[in-house]
């Protein structure tokens, strides 16, 4: 008996299907730097690739998503410290599934929204212009100009708002710091959750590095005492590099009305 | 067939026509998106005695963050506003203006009525006003 025991033990484990071993993922190449020592946030040189938009969220803690909407809204002042106009606009525009989104009609992907749009973006140096692109490849096909010559903001009446606002940039060790005001008010700044409020008093602080080659690292802080009653800073996130070059693609092109959430035509 | 009117007459009319359909061109016009604070903006529209009675008035109104500011001109002067607040449980707006009358006595406007299509760059706000001696609907929408 203790003989047929053992023969059924030994069969069961000669049966037993082989566990995989994980395999183990290569590790990230470094952040590449340039000859000066500044971070690239690009492609090496004859490279090619662009960031990819993430998952992001741009909220003060973390919730519980499903897609771009809150899964609770109760979780609502976990996202930000709304002002109570704000909080309910933001509220009625996750309600209604973000019909009147602008986005949905080709407006650009200003503010936080830049890092989360789909289709991605890159990020170009001009270092002898003392300026950085960062190009859009989703939506309207626009660009971002950072400055980083020491310039300073336009004040009074030279402020001319705009979608992207006035940037302007300086590094501190590995981390590029954006500072951008100016903004007009005919976008939403995030994607996910849609439908946050800003007004013409947004002041951006954005802080972008690139912890290894595959990842770029995005974190921003609000201040904004227009919409929210303190300033805030959204949780970091992730966005991952993809190795080929981003597609063309207009938002414009044959969009004569934009589709709604549920497939409808908004009009 | 006899003319009625005179050449200069017909010139006139004509440059008239003209200039209102340019006015109805710039009006027709599409508001501006305005995605931040949804009271920010230039209104126009109609207020009365009645529907039927009714007379434009422009009102603008702006925010700061803290208060919100402007201006109601019913056709007859600018009036800066006061006290006014939005309430965010079904977008009431509440505003009060104080202007003078053909005899310069006082008259305190009150003004109360809720956000429409909020979401919408030509939202609209519909209401009624009040002063010491008339009262009415109004409509306006955003530009």
């Amino acid at each position: 008996m203790r003989f047929l025991l053992t023969i059924v033990a030994l069969a069961g484990s000669l049966a037993a299907p082989a566990v995989a071993q994980p395999t183990a993922k290569p590790p990230a190449a470094p952040t590449p730097h340039w000859p000066d020592g500044r971070v690239n946030l690009g492609p090496l040189p004859g490279g090619k690739g662009h960031w990819n938009s993430g998952p992001g969220l741009l909220s003060e803690t973390p919730i519980k998503m499903n897609g771009a909407f809150l899964a609770d809204p109760s979780d609502v002042d976990k996202v930000a410290p709304f002002q109570p106009w704000a909080k309910a606009l933001f509220l009625y525009r996750q309600q209604t599934q973000a019909k009147d989104d602008p986005h949905s009609r080709c407006q650009g992907p200003a503010g936080p929204r830049q890092f989360t749009t789909p289709y991605g973006l890159e990020i170009v140096d001009q270092p002898e212009l003392k300026r950085i692109l960062i190009l859009s490849a989703g939506a309207g096909h626009s660009w971002r100009t950072i400055y980083t010559d020491g310039r300073s903001h336009p004040t009074g009446e030279d402020v001319n708002p705009t979608y992207y606002g006035h940037s302007v940039g300086h590094w501190e060790n590995e981390t590029l710091v954006i500072d951008s005001v100016g903004f007009n008010e005919r976008f939403w700044m995030s994607g996910r959750p849609v439908g946050m409020v800003h007004t013409d008093q947004l002041h951006l602080i954005e802080r972008i590095s690139r912890p290894d080659f595959n990842t770029l690292r995005y974190e921003a802080t609000i201040d904004d005492p227009g919409a929210y009653t303190r300033p805030w800073k959204g949780q970091a996130f992730n966005i991952p590099w993809s190795p080929v070059e981003s597609e063309e693609f207009f938002c414009t092109d044959n969009n004569r009305y934009g589709l709604q959430h549920d497939g409808s035509i908004a009009k | 067939m006899t003319r009625l009117l005179s050449p200069a007459t017909d010139v006139r009319k004509q440059r008239l026509l003209s200039i209102l359909a340019f006015a109805c061109l710039l009006y027709s016009g599409p508001a501006v998106a305005q995605e931040g604070h949804p009271l920010k903006g230039s209104w126009v529209g109609t207020w009365g005695p009645s529907q039927s009675h009714a007379n434009e008035v422009l009102i603008v109104l702006n925010w700061n963050g803290k208060i919100i500011s402007g201006m109601l001109n019913p056709g007859t002067d600018n009036m800066p506003i006061k006290n006014a607040t939005l309430n965010p449980v079904g977008w009431v707006v509440r505003f009060e203006a104080d202007g003078k009358d053909r005899a310069g006595n006082l008259v305190t406007y009150v003004v109360e009525g809720k956000i429409e299509n909020l979401g919408l760059p030509n939202r609209s706000i519909t209401g009624t006003w009040k002063s010491q001696k008339e009262n009415g609907p109004f409509k306006i929408s955003r530009q």
